[in-house]
């Protein structure tokens, strides 16, 4: 991370905060759902997007969260009821994730689907801890001797978010980040390199799990309720169009595409109140999301973030020697000499 | 720069959407696409209803309403995120809300906004006048429905009740309070048999020969009607007559006539508001509307919802008179009054959709009918119940 | 400082893919191991390297059996490797991978808190200087890999395998896939690393001409065994090594 994308971040977070704060309770709720989502997003990434691990468990494994900072916060545990969700959801997506050590990807895959459907049937019969299909109400998180509003929810989320990304920056930069790249690559070659596979996957696993479980907590609190039915598969597709769409392998392209992914119905919704076709608009907002990324996976698989660079490049960027467009560097000087050989 | 550059586009889109404010705003939204949006027509009503005020009277002592109609999609998010537009960016002086889910979720945010907020949920936890006194629901939560068909039961000599429910919340719930309560041995009845079922189930088989030994006088299922449609299909496999089988308010679907045919002849359900086209006033008032604008739910539940609109029209009104005549400027206390208003309802005749009913126990009428399938057609069997 | 394999063998199926393979490498040579297509020149790396498990044989490096231990094991006793084929390893940069390359060596390896809250300014500076400026790649240190050429991601892959200071180091192919100049200056490149880092070579070659320029020992194999073993000039005039695999009838 160079000093310059730390600022840069630090600038939209605190004007995304202000935003929240600022332009009322609607608003903030926005702020806060992408955040959130964000922060889930990242989580993911960090899994499917460098360590190559596909899962589909991520909406049950951010219901463990929720489960987990909500009966904590019940219990009168306050703001450190996050980091018990996040706990949970690293401990269970540790489970989740020690098939991988044996079975590779579609084989585990399939494995995580089960978990997910596991996971969500133990929301409804645990019916203790969860309350079952009811739902599991959760007490406000009480800030300043209140229970929070949006606008505080506004700010509280988008600093986790900062942080987290922080975080996660930091260690994509340490060898354990780059163990997750080579993994996603090639086992065998990580493998010959020294790198230690199973336990790259583990801390994959632990560290997807742990920012999981802190964007299910935050959703305890804001939605001020953990239901079964906010965790189903449609949670683990929505978030795997996040990083999709804003691109696999990529921090910041996993909160453009939680932001876009959040956004669009909302967009799609109000478009279509201004304009007559109203039935049609809504109906195109259900299929906006599969033709989104059927789009995005034919064109540009590696997101918005590609997308951003490849117009970066194209304009005369070509000076930028830490983004190299591919196509220009094939003509240069370099592959001349090096052509490969047939 | 990338992320700053889409949320600019994106908040012009949605900044260009935002609508100017108009006089008396009231939001309703439900599952207009969804899982449950077969019953969708309970939001229809309520938005048609005030948009026949205004096109019959200029909405409300000459205040026009604008009515916002908005799509929950039956998910959580969505409808905290609806909440909040109303709440705050349209400024609305009632909400009509669906879920059990998000009325819950949002119960203590009513109180403290102080927005009188009707849900769409027949849940008894949603309701408690003097915890959540700016929450509503229109009609016999679970629990009474069930009371009103064993009263029905009673009252036709009948002893012996088979209580079957999926495995559920909605299923198991109800079933637990009505059990908990007394009122089935104070009715001088009899439980013969309780039967759980997977809310999924396919084949309920064995559970209907176990029915059949126990030979009761009425079966009460508290299941959807997709749950009902595997239950009487296999009732008529083992020799169970439908005319066994009672439902509640959300079995009174076309799909049990259609998909079973003759077996279904003879399905009672219990029927807390009057159908669609039956001799009521209310239902002229439809017809009328119907003239100049197309009606997209002819169904109980669009029935439903114009009675709520009746309701919001008639607290909104009584509010406006208490101010002289006048909108209250200050909008808090607008819907402090409206809220007022909307729970010293007496007596309130809506046109035939209910008996009269008084809102003072934030549910208003608890009385319903026995509808029962004869020929393919719910039609109502004698009078109405009440489950108090 | 050296190593010694004997009588190798290890059969995949029904088929012997090495058979009684003996070899012994002596402290800062470079041995060419050569033979045509199949004569399991890589299965018998796989072997030493901790990647394939071998039926019978047994191997030492420095007097410590090797056999049966994983490639990370091997790399804590100075024993690296490159890789015949080299992956396009995503975003990660030149840099990136040649520190995860360190990571395998006792002082150059950082621990994590390190890592996570301190500059990597210093590890970098040393990086290039000491590795990426003898194999020409200063220029693209910050560069992700897979906009490199073919010739230049095999010198990082040697970088990656240098970064762990071995002393003993295992070629698959450097030259595959190269141009004949490039060829050569890998060649030249090879020899400077044995001088520099004084580490003996095992390297695995199709390529003749910059085998016998490189190596100061040569043994050929055909059908899983060795045939021949000698000095490059040896090499080339026997008659056997010229049948089998100069092709000359």
């Amino acid at each position: 991370m160079t000093k310059r994308s730390f600022l840069v971040a630090l600038a939209l977070a605190i004007g995304f905060a202000v935003v929240g704060f600022e332009s009322g309770r609607f608003w903030a709720y926005l702020v806060y759902s992408v955040a959130i989502a964000s922060i889930g997003a990242l989580s993911l990434n960090i899994l499917i997007g460098y360590c190559g691990q596909i899962t589909f468990a991520q909406g049950a494994l951010i219901g463990v969260g929720a489960y987990g900072a909500g009966i904590a916060g019940n219990a009168g545990w306050g703001a450190a009821s996050l980091l018990v969700g996040a706990v949970c959801s690293a401990l269970v997506s540790l489970l989740i994730g020690l098939p991988a050590l044996r079975l590779r990807g579609l084989y585990f895959a399939i494995s995580t689907l089960a978990a997910q459907f596991i996971l969500n049937y133990l929301f409804k019969i645990l019916q203790p801890l969860t309350n079952g299909v009811s739902g599991l109400v959760v007490k406000p998180l009480m800030l300043f001797g209140r229970p929070a509003n949006d606008e505080q929810y506004a700010v509280i989320c988008v600093g986790l978010l900062f942080l987290s990304w922080l975080v996660l920056t930091r260690i994509i930069q340490t060898n354990v980040g780059r163990a997750f790249l080579v993994v996603r690559e090639s086992e065998l070659v990580a493998r010959g390199m020294g790198v230690d596979v199973a336990r790259a996957k583990i801390q994959a696993f632990l560290l997807s799990g742990f920012f999981a479980g802190l964007c299910g907590g935050l959703i305890a609190f804001t939605s001020r309720l953990a239901n079964p039915e906010a965790f189903e598969i449609g949670l683990s597709v929505d978030q795997t169009a996040m990083i999709i769409v804003g691109g696999l392998g990529s921090l910041g392209g996993s909160i453009i595409g939680a932001g876009f992914v959040t956004l669009l119905p909302e967009a799609i919704e109000r478009l279509g109140e201004l304009l007559p076709s109203a039935d049609l608009i809504s109906a195109f907002r259900e299929m906006a999301f599969g033709i989104l990324i059927i789009l995005f996976l034919l064109l540009e698989p590696r997101g918005i973030v590609a997308l951003a660079r490849r117009i970066f490049a194209r304009r005369g960027a070509a000076a930028r020697t830490n983004l190299p467009d591919r196509a220009s560097y094939g003509s240069g000087a370099i592959s001349a000499q090096n052509g490969r050989k047939a | 720069m990338k992320k700053l550059t889409i949320a600019a586009a994106l908040a012009c889109a949605i900044a260009a959407a935002a609508p100017a404010r108009a006089e008396i705003t009231v939001c309703t939204w439900g599952t207009i696409t969804g899982p449950d949006a077969l019953v969708n027509g309970m939001t229809y009503g309520t938005r048609d209803y005030l948009e026949y005020l205004n096109q019959t009277q200029g909405g409300i002592a000459g205040n026009k309403l604008k009515v916002l109609m908005l799509d929950g999609r039956y998910k959580l998010d969505e409808e905290l995120k609806i909440y909040r537009r109303c709440a705050d960016q349209e400024q609305a002086v009632v909400i009509n809300g669906w879920s059990t889910g998000a009325s819950k979720a949002l119960r203590d945010q009513i109180q403290e906004d102080g927005i009188p907020f009707i849900s769409e949920s027949f849940a008894s936890e949603v309701l408690d006048p003097q915890k959540y006194p700016y929450t509503f629901i229109a009609g016999p939560t679970y629990e009474q429905q069930i009371i009103i068909a064993l009263r029905d039961l009673a009252a036709r000599g009948g002893k012996k009740v088979v209580l079957m429910y999926s495995d559920n919340e909605y299923g198991r719930g109800p079933v637990n309070v009505v059990r908990q309560s007394g009122v089935i041995e104070k009715l001088g009845l009899e439980v013969a048999d309780l039967v759980e079922y997977r809310y999924d189930a396919q084949d309920v088989t064995a559970q209907m020969l176990r029915i059949k030994g126990k030979n009761p006088d009425l079966v009460y299922v508290q299941g959807s009607t997709p749950q009902l449609l595997v239950a009487l299909r296999d009732a008529a496999k083992v020799g169970l007559p439908a005319k066994l089988f009672m439902g509640n308010l959300y079995n009174i679907s076309p799909a049990i006539p259609e998909q079973l045919g003759a077996a279904a002849d003879g399905f009672r359900a219990v029927q807390t508001y009057a159908f669609y086209g039956d001799d009521i006033p209310a239902m002229k008032e439809i017809e009328d509307y119907a003239k100049k604008n197309e009606v997209e739910k002819k169904d109980i539940y669009f029935i439903k919802g114009w009675l709520k609109g009746k309701v919001i029209a008639a607290a909104i009104g009584n509010a406006i008179k208490k101010n002289g005549g006048q909108v209250p400027a200050d909008l808090k206390a607008f819907r402090k009054s409206v809220r007022d208003e909307m729970e010293a309802l007496k007596d309130f005749d809506d046109g035939g959709i209910t008996p009269p009913f008084t809102y003072a126990d934030h549910q208003g009428s608890v009385q319903a009918r026995i509808a029962e399938i004869k020929n393919g057609k719910y039609t109502p069997l004698g009078a109405w119940i009440n489950a108090r | 400082m050296t190593l010694e394999v004997r009588d190798l063998s290890i059969r995949f199926g029904g088929v012997a893919a090495v058979t009684n393979m003996s070899l012994d490498v002596n402290a800062r040579e470079i041995v060419g191991l050569i033979g045509p297509n199949g004569a399991g020149k890589t299965t018998f790396i796989n072997c030493i390297a901790g990647v394939a498990q071998p039926d019978t044989g047994a191997a030492s490096w420095n007097g410590r059996a090797i056999l049966g231990l994983s490639p990370a094991d091997l790399l804590r006793l100075g024993v690296a490797r490159t890789f015949q084929s080299v992956v396009s390893l995503h975003d990660l940069t030149v840099l990136d991978l040649v520190k995860l390359g360190a990571a395998a060596h006792a002082r150059r390896g950082r621990g994590f808190l390190s890592q996570f809250f301190g500059s990597d300014k210093a590890v970098d500076e040393e990086i290039c200087e000491s590795l990426l400026a003898p194999l020409n790649l200063v220029d693209v240190a910050n560069s992700p890999i897979q906009t490199l050429s073919y010739g230049q991601r095999k010198s990082v892959d040697l970088a990656r395998a240098l970064a762990c200071e071995p002393q003993l180091l295992y070629l698959d192919e450097p030259v595959a896939g190269l141009t004949f100049q490039e060829g050569l200056n890998m060649g030249a490149v090879i020899r400077s690393v044995r001088d520099r880092f004084g580490c003996s070579v095992v390297m695995v070659e199709h390529k003749m001409d910059v085998v016998m320029s490189t190596c100061d020992r040569i043994v050929v194999m055909a059908h899983g065994a060795r045939i021949f073993e000698g000095t490059p000039a040896e090499t080339q005039k026997d008659a056997e090594v010229r049948r089998v695999y100069l092709g000359d009838a």
